[in-house]
């Protein structure tokens, strides 16, 4: 049975296409993705497939990620590609939805009281959604979150400290994110580690291009995050601040006449590396800035170093925390883009953290092959340190197949 | 000597004579300043007098400074900061330097000790734009936790280099220290940021500024919400301090507000160490060492994953006691913490050099 699944990011959207042959890992038929979307500028947007070895790429205007789901749809119909259950990824759940489920009228219902927690995110999901009800009303959807994961953070973490009706009336909470990636990691290590899943406390370190954040897993359940009610918290990121005081926001509105949503824009679009480097919101372009010029001038506008401190100073604290948080740890995970390809970052992350029994093993750690899990810790090493590269497609899929095993199980009873 | 330290909407004063000490507060309004000076039972033969200044931004950064009158201008640039405190520290100020003019006056600043926190724990990640308008970590407590670093020194002859401060009170907040000089902390640009605390959230999402705001809520009001309605008092819904929620009770909500704050402070003393590198002692400094006990106790349990030790059988709370047993790779200490005979110390520890 072929499961087709969606992934969407801000001006891409990603498909795969999977299907289990009977005692087998799942199989990636078809794959592909839809670049540039509803992007202006110069450069035309295209979706590329990927099937049986060709890659087969169509320029066209694709104004919005409805269009661009039409388009995938169309090509696998045109290719004899019989699609059977769809699986879509949802940013932002809120407190509807602790776990992925099948789209019908109520969980629609929920989705759309669900678009403003996540402005940007929610809204292209749901036309995905609504673009696959239209073009294949026959076919079963569901839908997958990626703030479900952190649903059983205990209270005491999740909570705000507000008056406790303000907390009601805006529902503020922490709720947390890249909840697939988290679920994917956890569920790989108790396999690579051989330790059963629940007696096995892990920290991970999602450090993507775009956001990052860290989490901590204890007998495979989320108890802790670094993100919050929204995605800026935690980390400092390619362009988002990660923690800051709250008052500094009323401060420069009051004394400095700024307004709310331009400072917003700052928080979200200029800042992290971006604003601090001065130059750069990708860390490897940051990284290479460092080789160049260990010594940077006095330029207060331009700190690359700094930036990389900064960066790796609020991993390292968070990854502190949570260890003691967790009474220690069995396991340090690294996943993501950044995660699985920064050797450096790792490296300076684990730096001195003997005092909670990490040691990397440099050679290895340098070595490790992004594309695969690797086992970076020095062999005294107490805690285990891992590579993992996330696979979120997949983590949609076989929370489908889940799924249609719990609703088959269901059905029995 | 006689002290100052605003605690909106009060004032507190200190004053220490040959016969003994005393101590009030007056409640700020109008000609409170004159107020406040006739309830203070005249001081005749004073040494000096102190004010503490809670936030000096980048205008005062010296935990110790002789403030003269043509310094108070330098010291009013602090009150967007922090408006109504160092309001109330200045006008204060204003008054007995008018009032004693022959004596020394010494500010005595809780950010001087974090002026060299290092850039990547002083600095937001936000653009320079921003971070050019004073917006930094200030951090608070400094007095409290210099303090706390020698007390370490002491009582370990300076085998310690690496020490986490944990000041327990109404706003609880840590630091870790190396070599006597702070590496970190969880108080930021004000006080609101960090641990929570009896009427602030402590560390929250900024988005949730911005959601208030386009609800129509004005600043001044969310602020006032942020630090003076929330923490253990928006939680349980009525005034409540550190003493109230560790206080054993039955309300779920105090046992949240207790738990939240078990939890932060595990939380800062794993980052506190992981910035360090590893950690030699730890250090518990509280205004209230008799109810703190157990809790101090229950956190040192927690830790014993990074090596402290707890002693065996009950701890009689005394003004320093060893809570971790002879062996413990990390020591940790619970002290009793009377801040005015700490101000009053280091104001006199001061004096001498300024040749006063």
């Amino acid at each position: 049975m072929a499961t087709l699944v969606f992934n969407c990011g801000s001006s891409s959207l990603s498909y795969k296409v999977f299907q289990t042959p009977r005692g087998r890992p799942p199989q990636v038929v078809v794959a592909g993705k839809a670049h540039r979307v509803g992007v202006t500028g110069t450069a035309p947007a295209f979706v590329e497939h990927h099937a049986g070895g060709e890659v087969r790429r169509q320029e066209t205007l694709i104004p919005d990620h409805r269009t661009a789901a039409r388009l995938i749809l169309e090509y696998l119909r045109a290719t004899g590609v019989n699609v059977e259950l769809v699986g879509h990824r949802f940013v932002h759940g809120g407190s509807l939805f602790n776990a992925s489920a099948f789209l019908d009228r109520d969980t629609l219902r929920k989705l759309r009281s669900c678009l403003p927690l996540a402005p940007i995110h929610n809204p292209i999901s749901l036309g995905v959604i609504h673009e696959c009800r239209q073009s294949l009303p026959e076919v079963r959807q569901y839908v997958t979150f990626d703030s479900a994961f952190h649903c059983t953070i205990p209270d005491y973490a999740y909570t705000y400290a507000l008056p406790r009706q303000i907390a009601r009336r805006f529902g503020f909470r922490k709720y947390g994110f890249h909840g697939l990636s988290y679920w994917f990691v956890s569920r790989q290590v108790p396999g690579i580690l051989n330790i059963p899943a629940d007696r096995l406390k892990l920290v991970v370190c999602h450090l993507g291009t775009g956001g990052s954040s860290v989490a901590a897993i204890k007998g495979g359940r989320s108890v802790d995050t670094s993100m919050g009610y929204s995605p800026l918290p935690g980390l400092v990121m390619s362009t988002r601040s990660g923690d800051v005081d709250p008052m500094l926001m009323l401060y420069l509105m009051a004394v400095y006449g700024m307004r709310g949503d331009d400072l917003m824009d700052m928080l979200n679009r200029k800042s992290g590396l971006l604003g601090v480097s001065g130059f750069s919101s990708d860390l490897t372009d940051i990284i290479q800035r460092l080789d160049e010029d260990k010594f940077a001038g006095d330029n207060r506008d331009e700190q690359p170093l700094l930036a990389f401190r900064m960066y790796i100073q609020r991993v390292r604290k968070y990854v502190g925390g949570y260890i003691v948080a967790l009474g220690g740890v069995d396991a340090l995970v690294f996943t993501d883009d950044i995660g699985v390809r920064s050797w450096r970052v790792r490296e300076e992350v684990c730096q001195g953290m003997e005092w909670c029994g990490i040691r990397l093993d440099a050679g290895r750690n340098r070595q490790g092959n992004p594309g695969a899990t690797c086992l970076i810790n020095a062999g005294d090493s107490r805690v285990s340190v891992l590579s993992i590269p996330s696979d979120e497609e997949l983590a949609i899929y076989l929370q489908g197949q889940e799924l249609l095993l719990t609703g088959a199980l269901d059905a029995a009873v | 000597m006689l002290l100052f330290d605003p605690e909106s909407p009060y004032v507190r004063w200190w004053l220490s004579e040959d016969g003994g000490t005393s101590e009030g507060r007056c409640l700020s309004g109008p000609n409170w300043a004159k107020r406040l000076a006739r309830s203070i039972p005249g001081p005749a033969a004073l040494k000096w007098i102190g004010y503490v200044l809670h936030n000096g931004g980048e205008a005062v950064t010296d935990p110790v400074s002789r403030l003269r009158p043509e310094d108070l201008d330098r010291v009013r640039q602090t009150i967007e900061l922090l408006p109504e405190q160092n309001d109330l520290t200045c006008r204060v100020a204003q008054e007995w330097l008018a009032r004693r003019p022959q004596i020394p006056h010494l500010l005595l600043c809780d950010t001087g000790f974090f002026w060299r926190l290092p850039p990547e724990a002083s600095l937001y990640a936000v653009p320079y734009e921003l971070r050019k308008h004073g917006v930094k970590r200030y951090g608070g407590h400094g007095l409290c936790h210099q303090w706390a670093w020698r007390q370490v020194e002491r009582l370990q002859d300076g085998r310690a280099t690496r020490a986490i401060s944990v000041y327990l009170g109404d706003h609880t907040d840590i630091a870790a220290i190396r070599d006597g000089l702070p590496l970190e902390t969880t108080i930021g640009f004000s006080a609101v940021e960090g641990i929570i605390s009896a009427t602030a959230c402590g560390d929250i999402d900024p988005t949730v500024v911005f959601q208030m705001q386009s609800e129509g809520m004005p600043l001044e009001q969310i602020r006032l919400l942020l630090s003076g309605k929330s923490g253990f008092t928006g939680l349980l819904g009525k005034h409540a301090g550190l003493v109230d929620i560790l206080r054993g009770t039955t309300d779920p909500q105090a046992h949240l507000a207790k738990e939240m704050l078990r939890y932060g402070i595990l939380r800062y003393i794993g980052a506190c160490i992981a910035v360090m590198g590893g950690v030699d002692a730890l250090v518990f400094v509280t205004p209230h060492p008799g109810a703190c006990l157990g809790f101090v106790a229950e956190i040192c349990r927690a830790l014993a994953c990074v090596g402290v030790q707890t002693r065996a059988g009950t701890i009689e709370p005394e003004a320093a006691c060893e809570l971790t047993d002879d062996v413990s790779p990390v020591k940790a200490f619970s002290l009793g913490y009377n801040k005015w005979q700490v101000l009053a110390e280091y104001g006199s520890a001061f004096l001498p050099y300024q040749g006063a």
